[in-house]
């Protein structure tokens, strides 16, 4: 056992445009804030959002090589404005077969037990790569954007994933690009809380997100200031208290101030 | 001070468990079958064989026996970091580090329109009492390069204090 902060955040949902880069961008930034650098975020995604995000130009795989095992950890890592290791991806992932999954989920959790890595992923749920970043998650981050069809179909696909390997990571579900002025948000929030989901913190809408593309980094680094960026800060910090119960290794961090109640009455 | 959670239930919205994408998720990969104990031995920490192929570990189509007899070997020793991955290894290169940080839009990195016409304008519209706030380049080309802050003003006021829009002129009545 280590002191080190160690374990797999996979960020996943079945729905596209649900903020799944965004949000690991920001959760890698603001455990960074928090003192838990992570030792990489890797992009799963074949249209390598994450890549672009830090200012890459996506030509190599080297997450595929990583998970190939043809390449080491520290020659997949790249510089990031943001003084975080990017483990770069390109298209070839839409390529890789199926019966790579299980290799591939093995070498992340390998990788987990030593390293803290955020790992981004595509909506493409039952593709060989979102599969395994799945599987090997520690803790699976879910954003959801408070739209009906967007919840309805954010989770179905993993839910079944996760049925069918009998993998139980934990879960932190969060709304993205929230926008509470509309009676249908307050009334998709309600029926969300009635189905048991706990939405641990709700990401509001704003141009700080959009703004920090610029920056080549996350909004927690362009904007730091931003409500979009504090309550990233918040999320990452319940993330990494629920691995740390996980692992029962790393240091705790300070939280800061007590988890605040959802601005909308959920329940009632 | 550090936050503590309970332990948290497994979270399933009501409806998923009958939606087809659930099914299909759950049928997607094949199942891994239970992995027996590791028989403690010198067979377990010396003279371990290959791990085997990954494909032939799970094969895509079913978790049949072939699979049982691979975690079978598994279980008898330690799973290996490199095995099929370093046969692989063979056939395809790595990748070369060629990336370069992509250099930020032009457009993204210029002040526009610079400190100096800022300053400029800012002077324009508080001596003249001008309202306006100019960011065409159509402003910066036309207005600003040959001419004095006087007639600047004047094309200004000429405009009806407006460079975005010419104001419609007044409808005659009929």
């Amino acid at each position: 056992m280590t002191d080190r902060p160690h374990g797999i955040i996979t960020v996943a949902s079945g729905k596209g445009g649900s903020g799944k880069t965004t949000s690991a961008l920001a959760i890698a930034g603001a455990l960074k804030k928090l003192g838990v650098a992570p030792d990489a975020v890797m992009d799963l995604d074949y249209g390598a959002s994450l890549t672009r995000s830090y200012g890459y130009t996506p030509s190599e795989g080297f997450s595929e090589a990583l998970l190939d095992g043809r390449i080491g950890f520290a020659d997949a890592l790249h510089d990031t404005n943001e003084g975080i290791p990017l483990i770069p991806a390109s298209a070839t992932l839409a390529a890789v077969e199926k019966g790579r999954m299980h290799a591939w989920r093995d070498r992340l959790r390998e990788l987990g037990r030593e390293k803290l890595i955020v790992i981004d992923t595509s909506d493409d749920v039952l593709s060989a790569p979102v599969a395994a970043a799945i599987l090997a998650a520690d803790v699976l981050a879910i954003p959801t954007p408070l739209t009906q069809k967007a919840y309805a179909r954010a989770y179905p696909e993993i839910a079944g994933l996760l049925a069918g390997q009998k993998h139980n990571p934990e879960q932190v579900w969060f709304g993205t690009m929230v926008d509470q002025r509309p009676a249908l948000t307050r009334q998709l929030l309600r029926e969300i809380a009635e189905d048991g989901v706990e939405l641990s913190v709700l990401i509001p809408r704003g141009i700080a997100a959009d703004e920090a593309d610029y920056a080549a980094g996350s909004v927690v680094m362009a904007s730091p200031k931003s409500k979009v960026s504090t309550a990233y800060v918040e999320l990452a910090t319940m993330i990494y208290a629920r691995l740390r119960r996980l692992t029962g290794a790393a240091p705790g961090i300070d939280a800061g101030r007590p988890t605040r109640p959802l601005p909308v009455a959920v329940n009632g | 001070m550090t936050k503590t959670f309970a332990p948290t239930p497994q979270r399933q919205p009501r409806s998923v468990g009958g939606d087809p994408a659930f099914r299909a998720a759950a049928a997607a990969f094949p199942a891994e079958p239970a992995v027996p104990a590791a028989p403690p031995g010198p067979a377990a920490s010396a003279g371990a064989p290959p791990e085997p192929n990954a494909a032939a570990e799970y094969p895509a189509d079913a978790g049949g026996s072939g699979g049982a007899v691979a975690d079978e070997q598994h279980g008898a020793q330690p799973r290996a970091t490199g095995g099929a991955h370093e046969e692989r290894a063979t056939t395809v290169p790595p990748p070369t580090l060629s990336f370069a940080p992509a250099v930020l839009p032009e457009s993204k990195m210029t002040i526009y329109p610079g400190v100096t016409e800022r300053a400029r304008l800012a002077t324009i519209k508080t001596h003249h009492r001008l309202a306006e706030s100019i960011v065409a380049e159509y402003a910066l080309e036309e207005l600003f390069r040959q001419r004095t802050d006087d007639d600047i003003a004047a094309v200004l006021r000429g405009r009806g204090h407006s460079l975005r829009r010419a104001r419609p002129a007044p409808r005659a009545d009929p």
